[in-house]
């Protein structure tokens, strides 16, 4: 070796230790980065499935055409519980019941990129409209944070009931639903004003809220078997349905040419309850055989997959809507609870 | 030896201890240091310590901070940010970590009122009310939070980003601007930062 080509050997591996020190040396994620470069384009990211694991704090991200997994994201944090898919689908945000934060993941990547505390026992986050905010319900502090998804800083908070769990936006953006669990309520928020309009009573343990293709809030009440629909122009409770022990979540299809059907998943029973959307004539459809302590549903764009996340058996089902049949199983972390698909 | 192998390994040895020191220990993030009456400070599993007069009482992550009526006091994070709390208040010392930027301290304040000084050159410490976070880089500030939600930001020395729900704003050295729930930050008014700040001198003795 020459002089100049010691001395550049000697340069060489004060640099390497040294950047290894200062990016933390017991981290791969972080020397990972750290040698790929920020600006490299990656290719647009085909359809996925996402899967929050409480158990394993983890979320695995599946390929929703091969149904292969494809990666295993660190949430970086404890129990790791719902999931909000930005419209882009290049942010994947996390709650994390244990330890009160959000993640933030980086979905091109594969990574979490920011990990900020909401509050205690944060249960579920929910986007606004707009995509410039994140609203995450924080059952043991009795509130509502608001992140600015811009600059990742808590902008606010909102008190709410006691024991908020569930948490959905009207489809024009101007109202927020909250379930409350320890009031069996659920609340209506003005978003601008940020106040509360309305309280409805509503079952035993009421948890998971969504906005169905119908316009309106569909609800579970989880200790009283039951699901019930809100009328986002009245606010009130225009119908409910008894659907079996602990009803979970819900989401939308078609069979054919009947539907949007509502596909709820009901734990004590290990099926997933197709229902009719009409309000005046909801009666169960059909009833579809999953695994066990189905929590989790999510549906494809088109409305002819669903995808149920088992947080028994530790997989996803996959079923086709038009046979109503599952089609095939994927193995994911532990006590997967939320699944979530791009568009 | 080499010149190279020498510091190859002195630098490894640098790397070992950071790693030793950083896995199995809860990284102290403050002091408190000071207290006119009492100050209690909540760990996360509930257990109480106190401080009373001068001290050097631990902080942590999740640490909950408490003053009652008559007691007031002040803390010191690692970085060299002072911060004094008034009479019946409380806060939560938290954080945000980014890949991109690494942790950010955080204090959550949930009643009362706060003096926070940030250490000249150190990272931004912020501090989150539920009407807004202000973000306090190399300035002085006060913070008071009403029981209805409404927090007024008055900087007393250099400018402060008071970002909200509708909104950022920049107030500036002698200014207040306060946010509420369900608006965003108003605009300066004009401040007589010895008044605003007079509870806080004895503190810093």
């Amino acid at each position: 070796m020459t002089r100049t080509g010691h001395r550049r050997y000697i340069n060489f591996v004060a640099a390497w230790a040294l950047s290894a020190a200062m990016t933390g040396c017991a981290d791969p994620l972080l020397l990972r980065s750290a040698v790929s470069p920020e600006n490299v384009a990656l290719p647009p990211l085909g359809p996925r499935i996402y899967v929050a694991n409480e158990s394993s704090n983890n979320v695995s991200v599946i390929d929703s055409e091969k149904l292969v997994t494809i990666g295993t994201i660190d949430a970086r944090s404890h129990a790791t519980h719902d999931l909000a898919l930005s419209r882009d689908g290049k942010l994947l945000f996390a709650t994390n019941l244990a330890s009160g934060r959000l993640s933030v993941i980086d979905t091109e990547r594969l990574e979490t990129i920011a990990s900020i505390f909401t509050g205690a026992r944060s249960h579920v986050v929910t986007l606004t409209n707009d995509n410039k905010q994140a609203w995450i319900a924080n059952i043991a502090d009795d509130t509502i944070s608001i992140l600015d998804i811009a600059t990742l800083k808590i902008v606010g908070a909102l008190p709410t009931g006691q024991g908020p769990t569930g948490l959905a936006f009207s489809r024009d953006g101007r109202f927020a639903y909250v379930s409350n669990q320890g009031d069996k309520t659920v609340q209506v928020i003005e978003v601008d004003f940020q106040r509360v309009i309305k309280t409805l009573p509503v079952g035993t343990n009421p948890h998971f809220l969504v906005l169905g293709p119908d316009g309106r809030i569909w609800g579970c009440n989880t200790g009283s078997n039951d699901i019930f629909v809100i009328d986002t122009k009245t606010h009130e409770i225009i119908n409910s349905f008894q659907v079996g022990p602990f009803p979970q979540q819900i989401a939308f299809a078609y069979k054919g040419l009947s539907g949007p059907n509502a596909y709820v998943t009901v734990a004590g029973f290990n099926k997933v309850l197709v229902l009719s959307t009409d309000p005046k004539r909801m009666n169960i459809i059909e009833e579809i055989p999953v695994g066990d302590r189905p929590n989790g549903i999510w549906a494809n764009a088109q409305g002819t997959r669903l995808f149920v996340a088992n947080e028994g058996s530790n997989d996803i089902n996959v079923i086709d809507s038009g046979t109503a049949q599952v089609v095939a199983t994927v193995a994911v972390g532990r006590k997967p609870i939320r699944v979530v698909a791009s568009r | 030896m080499q010149p190279a192998r020498k510091i190859f390994l002195l630098l490894l040895l640098f790397m070992l201890a950071f790693a030793h020191r950083s896995a199995g220990q809860n990284l102290q993030i403050g002091q408190a240091l000071f207290a006119l009456g009492t100050l209690v400070v909540v760990r996360p599993d509930g257990i109480e310590d106190r401080l009373r007069g001068r001290g050097a009482v631990s902080l942590f992550e999740h640490d909950v901070l408490k003053t009652e009526g008559g007691s007031r006091s002040t803390f010191e994070l690692s970085d060299g940010t002072r911060v004094g709390l008034n009479e019946n208040t409380q806060l939560q010392i938290l954080s945000r970590w980014e890949k991109a930027h690494g942790v950010t301290r955080v204090l959550r304040l949930r009643r009362g009122q706060l003096w926070v000084r940030s250490a000249s050159g150190s990272r931004p410490v912020e501090i989150e009310t539920v009407s807004g976070t202000a973000i306090v880089n190399n300035a002085e500030i006060d913070l008071r939070v009403a029981d209805d939600g409404q927090s007024a930001l008055s900087v007393v020395q250099g400018s402060v980003q008071f970002a909200t729900a509708y909104g950022w704003c920049t107030v500036t050295a002698a200014t207040t601007s306060t946010g509420a729930i369900g608006s965003g930050c108003s605009a300066n008014a004009k401040n007589n930062p010895q008044q605003i700040t007079a509870w806080s001198r004895d503190l810093l003795k």
